[in-house]
């Protein structure tokens, strides 16, 4: 397998791991900013032509804090800062507190999505 | 329709305060029925009216603040309730922080001294003297100088403004939080000593030494367990006004220090998170803390003494219950809310300021410092001990207590008291105690930390040590009232009629405590 042919199952892979756990729930901004993948402004949205369902996150590029999503059958690039995004991008990473003398098999809980997620067992 | 609005705030008002001295609940009604904060500000909220009546201090209050930190009047609900930790590099890099933001206030600035603390909840705090307690919790999940900024701002916003002033209710459920547990402890105590008024004065001798350890044991256990919560739940109850305000302050104090803004709602993220993973925690520890108490209570043969104590804790409890799921379903929400509103207001007036990046890399630099890592890892390894001990993993939290004891932090308060309950879960009482005395510095100590050194002297009879320990205690933590109780035992077993009656007099000012010091007071001859 060459390198190649790597990189892309790892980038089909992690697009494929993605679209799967994180989608935008809502536009906050009102014009939203359509931003090419170095965050420079493409063009501007308003709210209203905005996706009112849920729109599946293809990638998330960290150091930029900007998602890839289809709008319109294009790939495009959005500031978090604009979308109420589920499950949240920023978590805490806090042991889970044995309080509840939990069932949870291991001693301590990393679990970083969702409501509560593997505390409340 | 107004109207209606008016009655709900008043009917509101009364419900979240149960009584007539918590100002600031109607405001924080009305923001959440009416326009909220954010949106009612026209230009940045540092500017505004509002603000700008505190950009001069007041001298008299600054004063009178002052004396009361140095001297050892802060109110026993005002005075820190964790152990803090000491790492000077990670202090002087958050101290530096606090002094970049401080650069964009306009105004007179109060002291503010960054204190970090060995809690692992998420949210920062701030009391009215000017420290901003940062917890490990919140350094060990932030992930940039600038989201460390956004929180430290936030804090310091709550200090500028003044919201302490408005806490006055609020203040007294945490109060009575508080004090559930030194009376649980305080009751054991009793429980297990036998008095006799034969001659006039209170003469303590221990029945049960083991036993009662064992009970002061699970007590400190749960209590340490409670402190990782108590300043997560309480501290923030301030009302969502209050909250709006500190978020716009400290947004535009982290703009001008040229901090990315972003970094606040990240932030905001984090804590709606960290608050919907310790609900359901929170919920089942109040339930085995009750259980705990009354095994506590039940394991001795109680007098009518300790059976009115009991209905102090039960009612404690309840109370404590009821806050806590009111503070849970409203500000749970709101975090989310903050910080929606948060990015509308940056929207409106920072358009370009919004879109700049956290730099990750200062933060990931200072954390990884090798001096700054392992004490950090130390003090993690001590909560997972703490952790390993409520699932009754022992051996665990050996392990994890031993590497915590060969950390750079080995011999501060907080490692130090939880090796002190991982010896008393493996019986080895005397080790347990040796732990305590190995603590070198006890300016970083807690209440909860004190109270283990006093009842120990205590029980041994030692009114002496007690009374040294618990002067260490009022200067340190600045408050008489925390050990009151405790003076007033240590001075009996001295039997110092004098000094008895001169701390019975001091105890009749602090009315959460007068009614025990009544109860240990000596029978008129």
């Amino acid at each position: 397998m060459n390198r190649s042919l790597i990189v892309l199952l790892a980038a089909l892979f992690t697009q494929g791991a993605w679209a799967e756990t994180h989608s935008i729930k809502a536009f906050l901004a009102d014009p939203v900013t359509v931003l090419d993948e170095q965050g420079k402004q493409q063009r501007e949205l308003a709210k209203k032509d905005a996706p009112t369902q849920p729109l599946p996150v293809l990638q998330y590029n960290q150091a930029l804090d900007l998602v890839q999503v289809e709008l319109a059958g294009q790939k495009v690039w959005l500031d978090t800062m604009d979308l109420r995004i589920e499950p949240p991008l920023n978590v805490v990473d806090l042991p889970c507190q044995g309080l509840t003398k939990s069932q949870a098999k291991d001693s301590r809980n990393n679990s970083t999505i969702g409501f509560g997620a593997g505390c409340n067992q | 329709m107004k109207g209606y609005l008016v009655a709900a705030s008043l009917l509101a008002s009364s419900v979240l305060s149960g009584c007539a001295t918590l100002k600031g609940a109607d405001q924080a009604f009305l923001n959440l029925v009416g326009p909220s904060t954010q949106s009612r500000v026209q230009g940045h909220y540092v500017d505004n009216s509002d603000v700008r009546q505190y950009y001069k201090l007041d001298p008299q209050r600054q004063s009178k603040q002052r004396l009361s930190y140095d001297g050892r009047a802060v109110p026993a609900a005002e005075a820190r309730q964790q152990n803090l930790v000491d790492i000077p590099m990670l202090q002087a890099y958050l101290q530096g922080i606090v002094t970049r933001l401080s650069k964009g206030w306009p105004g007179e600035l109060p002291p503010l001294q960054v204190k970090i603390t060995d809690s692992y909840g998420f949210g920062p705090s701030a009391d009215p003297y000017g420290n901003l307690f940062v917890p490990l919790g919140m350094l060990d999940n932030v992930a940039s100088e600038d989201e460390i900024a956004a929180m430290l701002g936030h804090e310091m916003s709550h200090v500028l403004l003044h919201h302490h002033d408005r806490m006055a209710a609020f203040q007294q459920q945490k109060d009575m939080f508080t004090t559930v547990a030194s009376t649980v402890a305080l009751a054991t105590m009793a429980a297990d000593t036998g008095v006799d008024r034969s001659s006039g004065t209170m003469k303590l001798f221990s029945k049960d030494p083991a036993g009662t350890q064992k009970t002061i044991g699970n007590t400190v256990l749960y209590t340490a367990l409670a402190n990782t919560f108590s300043d997560q739940v309480w501290s923030t109850a301030w009302g969502r006004s209050q909250e709006d305000q500190a978020d716009l302050l400290g947004t535009d104090l982290m703009i001008r220090a040229g901090y990315a803004p972003r970094a606040a709602t990240h932030s905001l993220e984090r804590l709606n998170d960290f608050q919907g993973k310790q609900k359901p925690l929170l919920t089942g520890f109040l339930t085995a803390r009750k259980n705990a108490m009354q095994d506590s209570l039940q394991q001795f043969n109680l007098n009518q003494f300790t059976k009115e104590l009991d209905v102090l804790v039960k009612d404690g409890l309840t109370t404590g219950l009821t806050a806590t799921s009111q503070y849970f379903n409203r500000s749970h929400m709101s975090a989310m809310d903050r910080d929606t509103e948060l990015r509308q207001y940056l929207q409106r007036e920072y358009r370009q300021e919004r879109r700049a990046r956290v730099n990750p890399q200062s933060w990931a630099k200072m954390k990884s410092t090798p001096q700054v890592a392992k004490a950090l890892q130390g003090y993690k390894d001590a909560y997972f001990a703490i952790d390993a001990l409520e699932k009754n993993k022992v051996p665990d939290a050996d392990a994890f207590i031993r590497k915590a004891l060969a950390s750079p932090v080995k011999d501060q308060p907080s490692i130090r008291r939880t090796a002190y309950t991982v010896r008393l879960a493996q019986g080895k009482n005397s080790e347990a105690v040796k732990e305590l005395q190995a603590i070198k510095d006890w300016s970083l100590a807690g209440p909860s930390t004190y109270d283990l050194m006093i009842s120990y002297h205590l029980k041994r009879g030692d009114g002496q040590s007690a009374l040294a320990m618990i002067d260490k205690a009022e200067r340190n933590l600045g408050s008489e009232e925390l050990f009151i109780t405790e003076k007033l035992l240590a001075n009996q077993q001295l039997q110092n009629a004098q000094q008895v009656q001169t701390v019975l007099r001091k105890c009749e000012q602090y009315p959460t405590r007068k009614e025990n010091c009544k109860k240990l007071a000596p029978a008129k001859a």
